[in-house]
């Protein structure tokens, strides 16, 4: 049938059936009509939810655009006379004011309600800062008792936000450059972060699981390479991940890893901190990102493996395999997965025996800006004073990487 | 008889030709090839241009008709003298003493003299278009008006606007609340009045405005000479002191946003705490550390709940040579709120001096600041 069509016709109408199909997607992990916490059913379902509205404004959408459609072809000019020329009807225009109103007024009323439930923090168990910047996201938590489970240091992360499954967590939004914004389809809505000021937004999610999201709000070069997700452990696995994030540093045994922690501290302590490295003299090693970097922080790397995700989350610290493996499994083994990360085991016929994503780490060491775009030129830093958005090439050699690579895998 | 069209274009053709030769010996690098191209195009161009001129003299005359080159628009002597010339005089003078002086100078004078070199060449060529003075004037104005109208609309409003600010500058607070009160009343009174005698003539509207305008800038100019007020200088507050000085007179007392608050720091007699903002947990704790993200503005609001006026000192570390980082509230009253801002650059364990929130300069009661 599409043979017989103009060549453009067809074309529209294949890209109209593309977006049709992608609608269909079984593996759709942003997908908002598949909530998985309280948040996002508050918005999905109910009295003024996005599936009642999106029904209710696919049918108004599809009247105007039959009666457009008919209008066009109806009204024609085919030569015929000019149609008896009128102005204004009374009836008409009143009805056409009134039913708007009474739809939007519908529509309002329970959606206002929703948006001063979807507000309310005093049911919240846990509390995490979230602050943005170009192009990855960083996650602290407070000393507190956080559903249940006692923090006793702050603990910092990036990319994947570990909480608690089925506890409110109330998130305090920022961001240290630009203005961004904080999406986990799955879990709630969007909210901005904007410097210098604190939004609040709620996340809890029903089952342990992964739920990822990305930066909705445009903020320069790799913007569509700012991506998060939201990790739900089961109680006792947020203990031990929390006891984990707080053991104390040991310095690594392994002659290589050794050298590493040298390397370490020469070429990226002065961005990264990696919380009780010392130097040789006992001194600790304190980074300067505020001297390095425009957003005045780089990601903390005390335990970089025990995340799966890197660099905004959006390379792998697993392989493809595995993550498959970690994605899908079902909520009561997710979490037990999701502790051992790099550690679990490879499926079985996967095309590498061990589930790290070396290849990646290296790629990233030997080449960050090749990876993903950031403004890291060097001789061209003047619109900064000298300060990098993201993390410039160092020019590292493969044996340095070697190096880099042990040492960074017993960050766990 | 060739005519000054054809002469012009004949000139520029050489002109650009000696310039191609001149920059290709003297220019050197990847800029040199690409000059000589360009110049040696333009060559072309105008050389092509100048012999079809030639060869159709300027297309407004019939090349057979005997004497016409000199009865012909283009043969004409202008209508009369243009003031331009003098215009692009005194930016060329402009150009070499803000050569020396200041590059703003030089800018203007670039401006006046491109803008008296484009005049120039528009009538020029305009007043020999025919011997119709009216179409003349027609065609002049359909070419420069939408640059001229602009621009002037700008600089007659940039110098209302100016000429206001340097009033409001001189003018005494109080004073001027009541010009501006009066001069409001005028401009309703003056819409007023044209509004219902709409046979008001166009000119004498006009002329009153123009008049208003004159005033206006008129004694700008005046308050400009004067100088402006005095405008007091609030010292900061001294943060390390509980004494009330003069930087706690005049500070904000009321903070306006509490959304966006981090922390509210309580000050009661027995106690002195922090809650987090934005989270009404289940019982509002009450910390004795307060966990900030390192580089990351945010704010804090104070609460002082006792019968003593009280002053919140955040010392944010100090990191190697610099000067210590303190920010404080200027003195809040007894049941009083204050505002304060804070960044922390740096881990405490970085800083020489306890990062922490204190009352002025008392070490203690403190809350911890903890940087992740
Ligand atoms: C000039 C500062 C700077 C230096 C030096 C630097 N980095 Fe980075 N690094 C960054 C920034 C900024 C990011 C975040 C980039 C992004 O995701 O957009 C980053 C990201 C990373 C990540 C991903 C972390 C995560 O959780 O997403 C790793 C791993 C990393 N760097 C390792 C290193 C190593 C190893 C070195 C030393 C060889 C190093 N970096 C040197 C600035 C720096
Ligand atoms: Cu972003």
């Amino acid at each position: 049938m599409l043979a017989h069509l103009p060549r453009r016709r067809a074309a529209a109408a294949l890209a109209i059936l593309g977006f049709l199909v992608a609608g269909c997607a079984k593996n759709a992990p942003q997908d908002i009509f598949r909530p998985a916490g309280s948040n996002a059913r508050e918005i999905d379902d109910g009295l003024g939810g996005q599936k009642y509205i999106f029904i209710l404004a696919g049918v108004v959408a599809a009247i105007v655009i039959a009666v457009v459609l008919f209008i066009i072809f109806k009204f024609k000019d085919r030569g015929q006379d000019i149609p008896e020329q009128t102005h204004g009807n009374p009836m008409l225009e009143i009805g056409m004011t009134i039913l708007p109103a009474i739809i939007l007024i519908t529509v309002a009323i329970p959606t206002v309600a929703k948006i001063f439930n979807l507000a309310k923090s005093d049911d919240a168990a846990c509390v995490v800062n979230v602050t943005g910047q170009q192009w990855w996201w960083e996650y602290d938590y407070p000393v507190q008792n956080c559903g249940g489970i006692e923090i006793t240091q702050p603990i910092v992360t990036s990319g994947e936000m570990v909480i608690p499954a089925g506890v409110n967590v109330q998130l305090r939004i920022t961001s240290r450059d630009v203005i961004h914004s904080y999406w986990i389809p799955r879990l709630n809505g969007k909210r901005d972060a904007v410097p210098g000021s604190l939004q609040p937004l709620r996340m809890q999610a029903d089952q342990p699981g992964i739920y990822t999201g990305q930066c909705t709000e445009f903020c320069g070069l790799s913007h569509a390479r700012m991506r998060q997700a939201v990790v739900a452990l089961d109680s006792d696995s947020f203990a031990t991940w929390v006891a984990n994030q707080e053991e104390a540093y040991t310095s690594p045994t392994d002659a290589l890893a050794l050298e590493g922690e040298g390397q370490f501290i020469s070429q990226c302590a002065r961005c990264h901190q990696i919380n009780g490295l010392t130097n040789s003299d006992g001194t600790p090693v304190l980074a300067n990102p505020e001297q390095n970097l425009v957003s005045g922080a780089a990601p903390n790397l005390t335990n970089l493996m025990t995340r799966t995700g890197f660099a905004g989350f959006t390379f792998d610290l697993i392989t493809d395999a595995c993550r498959e493996k970690l994605w899908n499994a079902p909520s009561e083994e997710f979490s037990a997965l999701y502790l051992q990360g790099v550690w679990m085991d490879s499926p079985a016929g996967a095309e590498y025996p061990v589930c790290f994503n070396e290849t990646a780490l290296r790629e990233w060491l030997r080449n960050a800006p090749g990876m993903k775009p950031m403004f890291v030129d060097p001789n061209n830093l003047s619109s900064t004073g000298g300060l990098y958005r993201g993390m410039p090439n160092l020019g590292l050699t493969e044996a340095q990487i070697d190096q880099l690579i042990a040492y960074l895998l017993e960050r766990k | 008889m060739l005519t000054t069209g054809s002469k012009l274009l004949i000139g520029a053709t050489v002109v650009s030709v000696i310039s191609a030769i001149l920059f290709g010996i003297t220019v050197d690098g990847p800029g040199a090839t690409v000059g000589v191209i360009g110049l040696l195009s333009a060559a072309v161009a105008f050389g092509l241009i100048a012999g079809i001129n030639v060869y159709v003299r300027d297309s407004n005359a019939p090349a057979m008709e005997p004497g016409v080159e000199h009865t012909c628009a283009a043969a004409r002597q202008p209508s009369g003298a243009s003031g331009w010339p003098a215009v692009a005089a005194v930016g060329v003078a402009g150009l070499a003493i803000g050569a020396v002086s200041r590059p703003v100078v030089f800018l203007v004078a670039l401006v006046v003299v491109l803008a008296a070199i484009v005049e120039w060449m528009v009538q020029a060529w305009s007043e020999r278009a025919s011997d119709d003075t009216g179409y003349n004037a027609t065609i002049r104005g359909r070419l420069l008006h939408p640059l001229e109208f602009p621009v002037l609309a700008t600089l007659g409003l940039g110098a209302l606007i100016y000429g206001f600010s340097r009033i409001m500058l001189s003018a005494s607070k109080d004073a001027g609340r009541w010009l501006f009160i009066a001069i409001g009343a005028l401009f309703l009174a003056g819409a007023v009045v044209v509004a219902i005698y709409r046979g008001a003539g166009k000119r004498t509207i006009a002329g009153v405005s123009a008049l208003a305008a004159f005033a206006v800038v008129g004694v700008g100019v005046a308050s400009a000479v004067q100088g402006q007020r005095d405008i007091e200088a609030h010292p900061a507050p001294s943060c390390l002191s509980n004494e009330e000085g003069e930087g706690d007179h005049g500070a904000p007392k009321a903070p306006s946003d509490t959304a966006g608050v981090y922390a509210t720091i309580v000050l009661t007699d027995s106690d002195f705490y922090a809650v987090l903002g934005n989270w009404n947990g289940p019982d509002k704790i009450a910390y004795h550390q307060l966990s900030v993200p390192r580089n990351a503005r945010v704010s804090l609001v104070f609460l002082n709940q006792t019968s003593e006026p009280a002053r919140l000192t955040a010392r944010l570390g100090k990191f190697g040579d610099a000067a210590e980082s303190v920010e404080c509230t200027a003195m809040v009253e007894a049941d009083g709120e204050g505002y304060l801002s804070i960044k922390a650059v740096n881990v405490p364990l970085a800083s020489t001096e306890p990062m922490q929130l204190q009352l002025g300069g008392e070490e203690a009661p403190a809350i911890e600041i903890q940087v992740p």
